[in-house]
C-alpha cells in the first residue's frame, strides 16, 4: 500500500519534472554549427547580432567540420553550418541538404605554428623545422580525416618534407578545439591550430605562433550554407548577411581571420 | 555555471529513470524469479550496455533511432522532426544504456528473497504476478530503490552515447557532462572546474546512500 | 468425495519417493506421515500441494484432476485450495500479524474479511498480538499465526510440515495439546509430517509410516506401533532393543530365541525362518534384585547394570544379559532397588512384550 503511494508520487513527479517539453526554448532560436577554429569569435558574433536583432537567440555548436556534417546528414537540426573549409559545405549541397543560396564564403583561415615559449625555440626563423627538434615530443593536429585544419596542417608537412619524420610524434585531436587544448594543457609542446586560436590569451601567454605562408599551405576558404530544412530561413538569411557584412567581418579580422 | 546544462542533465536523468521503472520491473520478474530456456539470453542481452564502449552503443542507437530507420521515420511523421539530437532520442538511448544499472540491484535483491515466502504466497490464492507485487518487490525494495538510484547517477555522468545520439545542442541536448567537455575545448577553465566539481559531489552523494541502503539491508537480515 | 494420490518422484541422484494413499475430503481426520528425516515425506507433502511436481502418477481430489503425468495436466497451488503450514512459519516479515492472516483473503470484501480475521485470531488464542511484526512474535505464535493464515481461506485439506520441529520442548508440547482441539472442529482432513514419535502417536488417527521413499506401513499409530513390520520401523518407533537372534525352537505358538547365549522366549508370527529380530520396548521390561524363580514372565534374564539414564521421571536403564536389553522404569523403582552401575540384576520380560521380525533371507 505504502510503496504504491511512493510510486504514484514519483510518477507524478517525473511528469512533471521530465518531460521535455520545458526543454523548447521561448523564441525560436537559430541553431548555428560551426568549425571549432570559431571558437571565441563567434560568441563575440552572437552577442553583437543579439544585441541588434532583440529577441532573437543564437545557439552555437561548436566542432570537427566533419562531424557536424556527418550529424546534419544524419538529421541534426542545425539551421546554419560554418565549415572550415568549403569542401565538406559542398558535400552537403550535392546531397540536397542546402538552401538554394548555396555556399557563402565567409572568412579565410590561416594554419598557423604554435611552439611552446620556455623551450627555447624560434619558429618564425626556423618555420616548421623546428619541429625536428628533440624537445618537441609531441605536436598536436586535428584529425585530418574530419577537421580542415588537420588535413592542412598534414598537407604543410608534406610540402616541407617532414612529415614521414615526424609521424611518431603527432598526437591527433577530435577537432581543432581539442588539438589547442592539448596545447594549453601540457599534452603537446607544439602544434598546428588556426590563427584565431593561436592568438587566444591561453595560448599567446605560454607560446610563440608563426602563421604559416601561402606557399606551403593555401589558406583556407571558410563556407558557410544555410540548410534547406530550417525554419527560420527569413533569421538565417540575416545572419549570413551580419557574418558577412562589416560588423561581423571586423570581428572575424580581430581574431585574426582573413576576408573572404 | 552552465544551469541550462544541469537542468537538461537532471531532467533526462529523472525522465529516463522513470520511464525505466516500468519497463525494469517488468524485466526484472522473469531475470530473478523465472525458469525458462532462453533465460541467460535475456541476462546477456540486458547486460550489454554495460561492457559494449560508448561509441559501438552510440552506433548502434543512432542506427536504430535515425531518419533513415523506421522507429525514426514513424517519429518524424508523428512529431515533424527527427528522433535523433533530440531530448526524446537521448531518452530513448538512455533508458537503454541504463537499463543493466537498474536491473542488476533490483533483480540481485530480489535473488535473495526467501523463496519459500513465494511458495506460501502461491498455497495462498496468489499468482505469480500478485505474488511479485505483493510478496517479492516490497522484499527487495532496497534493491529497486538502489537501482533507480544507480541509473539515475549514470544518466547525469552518461557522456559518449549522449554526444553521438543527441549532438551538442544547448538547451536540448547539452547536459552537464557535455557542456564540461565544451568549456575545456573553449578554454573556460573556470568553468568547467564548476561543472566538474559539481558532478563529483554529486556521484559521492549517490555512493554513500547506495553504501548506506546495502548497509541497512544486511542489519535487516 | 476423496483426495486419491498415486505418484512417484525421482531426484536427479538416483533416489525415489513414490506415494499411494486415499484421504477423504468431507471429514475431519488426521493423518500422519511418519518417518526419518530425509525420507521423502516433505517431498509428497509438497507434491499433494502443488508446490513440486511428481514425474510420474496421478493426484486427484473430489474428482478434479490436480495432476496426471501422462496428460501433462498440472492445476498450480493456487486453484488446489490447500492449506499449508511450513516448519518455519514462514511468515511475511514485512506484514503484521492481521496482514498475515488476511493474506490469502484479501480479494473477499472488507467486512467479510475483517471477520474472518477476527474469527481465526480467537480460534488460535491470538488476541492481542494483532498489530505485531513477524519477528517480534515467539516460536509457538509465529506456527499459529501460520496456522491461521493457512485456514484463512477455507482451505479444503491442510497440510502440515513438521509444525513443531521449530519449537523447543515445552512450546511444543503446549501447542501440540491446543492443535487437536483446534483442527477437530474443521471439517477437513489433515495430513501431518513429522518423525517424532510422541507427536504421531497422539495426534494421528492413522499412520503412515515411511522409510526410504515409500509407505511401509499404514493403519491406526497403536496397530502400528505394536506390530512394525520391519527392524527399521522398530528402531524407527523407539523399542529400546533391537536384537537379532536364531530360532532354536518352536513349541506351543511360542519361538525360543538365541541371542548372547541366553534363550528369549517370544509368540510366533508364524512363517519359515530360522533367523530373527527381537524388538522389546523398554517399557516392557521389569527389573528385580532377587525374587522367584517362578513368576509369569516367561523371560527371567541375568545380567548386569552397564548404564543408566534419567529422563525426567524415568530411568533408561541399559543392561547386559548377553545382549544389550533396554528398561524403563521409574525413579521410585530405581531408588528402591538402589541401582548402580554394575549391579547384578534379572530383567523381567513378558513374552507377549516381545516382537518378532523375521529376517528375510
Amino acid at each position: 500500500m505504502q510503496r504504491r503511494a511512493r510510486m504514484a508520487f514519483l510518477l507524478g513527479f517525473a511528469l512533471a519534472f521530465g518531460w521535455p517539453v520545458a526543454a523548447q526554448p521561448k523564441p525560436a532560436p537559430l541553431a548555428v554549427a560551426a568549425a571549432g577554429d570559431l571558437r571565441g569569435t563567434l560568441e563575440e558574433v552572437k552577442r553583437a547580432f543579439e544585441s541588434r536583432h532583440p529577441g532573437t537567440r543564437i545557439d552555437l555548436t561548436f566542432g570537427a567540420s566533419g562531424s557536424l556534417t556527418a550529424q546534419i546528414q544524419q538529421g541534426a537540426p542545425f539551421d546554419v553550418f560554418l565549415s572550415a573549409d568549403a569542401g565538406f559545405p559542398e558535400q552537403l549541397r550535392q546531397a540536397g541538404q542546402v538552401s538554394p543560396e548555396g555556399l557563402f564564403p565567409y572568412a579565410m583561415g590561416f594554419l598557423t605554428l604554435w611552439v611552446r615559449r620556455d623551450l627555447g625555440l624560434d619558429p618564425i626563423r626556423d618555420g616548421l623545422r623546428v619541429l625536428l627538434d628533440p624537445r618537441i615530443k609531441r605536436i598536436a593536429l586535428a584529425n585530418p580525416r574530419i577537421a580542415p585544419y588537420g588535413r592542412a596542417a598534414e598537407g604543410a608537412l608534406q610540402q616541407a618534407g617532414i612529415l614521414e619524420a615526424l609521424k611518431t610524434k603527432l598526437v591527433f585531436g577530435d577537432n581543432i578545439s581539442q588539438a589547442a587544448q592539448f596545447l594549453q594543457a601540457g599534452a603537446a609542446e607544439a602544434g598546428l591550430v588556426s590563427q584565431s586560436q593561436a592568438l587566444h590569451p591561453a595560448l599567446t601567454s605560454i607560446g610563440l605562433s608563426w602563421k604559416l605562408p601561402e606557399d606551403l599551405v593555401p589558406a583556407l576558404r571558410q563556407s558557410g550554407v544555410i540548410l534547406a530544412r530550417s525554419a527560420v530561413l527569413g533569421l538565417a538569411r540575416a545572419f549570413r548577411d551580419f557574418l558577412t557584412g562589416v560588423e561581423g567581418q571586423s570581428i572575424l579580422a580581430r581574431h585574426g581571420f582573413g576576408r573572404p | 555555471m552552465d544551469w541550462e546544462a544541469l537542468r537538461l542533465s537532471l531532467r533526462l536523468a529523472s525522465a529516463s529513470t522513470l520511464l525505466l521503472l516500468p519497463l525494469g520491473l517488468a524485466l526484472a520478474f522473469p531475470l530473478a524469479l523465472g525458469r525458462f530456456r532462453g533465460k541467460a539470453l535475456l541476462e546477456a542481452f540486458t547486460s550489454l550496455p554495460l561492457i559494449l564502449p560508448p561509441t559501438v552503443l552510440g552506433f548502434y542507437l543512432i542506427v536504430a533511432l535515425g531518419p533513415r530507420s523506421p522507429l525514426g521515420q514513424v517519429w518524424e511523421n508523428l512529431t515533424g522532426s527527427p528522433l535523433v539530437f533530440s531530448f526524446s532520442g537521448l531518452l530513448f538511448a538512455q533508458v537503454f544504456t541504463n537499463l543493466p544499472f537498474f536491473l542488476q540491484p533490483l533483480v540481485s535483491s530480489l535473488g535473495g528473497v526467501d523463496r519459500r515466502l513465494l511458495e506460501v504466497a502461491a498455497t495462498l490464492n496468489s499468482s505469480p504476478m500478485s505474488t511479485y507485487f505483493r510478496v517479492a518487490l516490497p522484499l527487495a525494495w532496497r534493491g529497486l530503490l538502489s537501482g533507480m538510484i544507480l541509473s539515475f547517477a549514470h544518466a547525469i555522468g552518461e557522456f559518449g552515447v549522449v554526444l553521438m545520439v543527441g549532438g551538442n545542442l544547448p538547451g536540448r541536448t547539452r547536459t552537464a557532462s557535455i557542456a564540461l567537455f565544451d568549456q575545456v575545448q573553449s578554454f573556460d577553465m573556470a568553468g568547467a572546474n564548476r561543472t566538474a566539481l559539481l558532478l563529483l559531489g554529486f556521484a559521492f552523494a549517490v555512493l554513500a546512500c547506495t553504501a548506506w541502503l546495502r548497509a541497512k539491508e544486511r542489519l535487516w537480515r | 468425495m476423496a483426495l486419491r494420490a498415486d505418484f512417484s518422484r525421482t531426484f536427479p541422484k538416483g533416489p525415489k519417493v513414490e506415494a499411494t494413499f486415499e484421504v477423504e475430503l468431507d471429514c475431519f481426520s488426521i493423518t500422519v506421515l511418519f518417518g526419518a528425516s530425509g525420507c521423502g515425506k516433505t517431498t509428497i507433502l509438497r507434491c499433494l500441494a502443488g508446490l513440486d511436481r511428481p514425474d510420474a502418477g496421478v493426484i486427484s481430489a473430489d474428482g478434479t484432476t490436480w495432476f496426471n503425468a501422462p496428460s501433462g495436466c498440472f492445476v498450480p497451488p493456487r486453484q488446489r485450495q490447500v492449506g499449508y503450514v511450513f516448519q518455519e512459519a514462514s511468515l511475511f516479515p514485512h506484514l503484521d500479524v492481521e496482514g498475515n492472516i488476511g493474506f490469502g483473503v484479501r480479494s473477499w470484501p472488507r467486512q467479510e474479511r475483517q471477520a474472518r480475521i477476527v474469527e481465526l485470531i480467537q480460534m488460535l488464542g491470538l488476541e492481542g498480538l494483532e498489530r505485531r511484526r513477524p519477528a517480534d512474535l515467539s516460536g509457538g505464535e509465529k506456527q499459529r499465526v501460520a496456522l491461521a493464515r493457512a485456514l484463512a481461506p477455507r482451505p479444503r485439506m491442510l497440510l502440515l510440515d513438521e509444525p513443531f520441529a521449530s519449537l523447543d520442548r515445552p512450546a511444543a508440547e503446549q501447542l501440540r495439546h491446543g492443535l487437536r482441539h483446534v483442527l477437530q472442529a474443521l471439517a477437513m482432513p489433515v495430513i501431518l509430517v513429522t518423525h517424532n514419535r510422541d507427536e504421531a502417536l497422539s495426534l494421528g488417527d492413522r499412520l503412515l509410516l515411511m522409510r526410504e521413499g515409500r509407505i511401509r506401513q499404514s493403519g491406526s499409530p497403536s496397530e502400528v506401533f505394536a506390530r512394525p513390520d520391519s527392524r527399521e520401523a522398530a528402531e524407527l518407533l523407539g523399542f529400546g532393543t533391537v536384537v537379532r537372534t536364531r530360532v532354536e525352537r518352536r513349541t506351543g505358538g511360542l519361538l525360543g530365541l538365541i541371542a548372547g547365549g541366553v534363550e528369549l522366549f517370544a509368540p510366533d508370527p508364524g512363517g519359515d525362518f530360522s533367523e530373527a529380530y527381537a524388538c522389546i520396548r523398554g517399557e516392557g521390561v521389569s527389573l528385580e534384585r532377587h525374587g522367584p524363580a517362578t513368576v509369569t514372565q516367561r523371560n527371567r534374564l541375568a545380567g548386569s547394570v552397564t548404564a543408566l539414564h534419567a529422563i525426567g521421571p524415568l530411568v533408561r536403564v541399559q543392561v547386559d544379559c548377553g545382549f544389550p536389553l533396554e528398561a524403563l522404569i521409574t525413579t521410585w523403582a530405581c531408588e528402591d532397588l538402589s541401582l548402580a552401575i554394575g549391579d547384578p540384576v534379572h530383567a523381567l520380560i513378558k513374552a507377549t512384550a516381545v516382537v518378532v521380525i523375521p529376517v528375510e533371507v
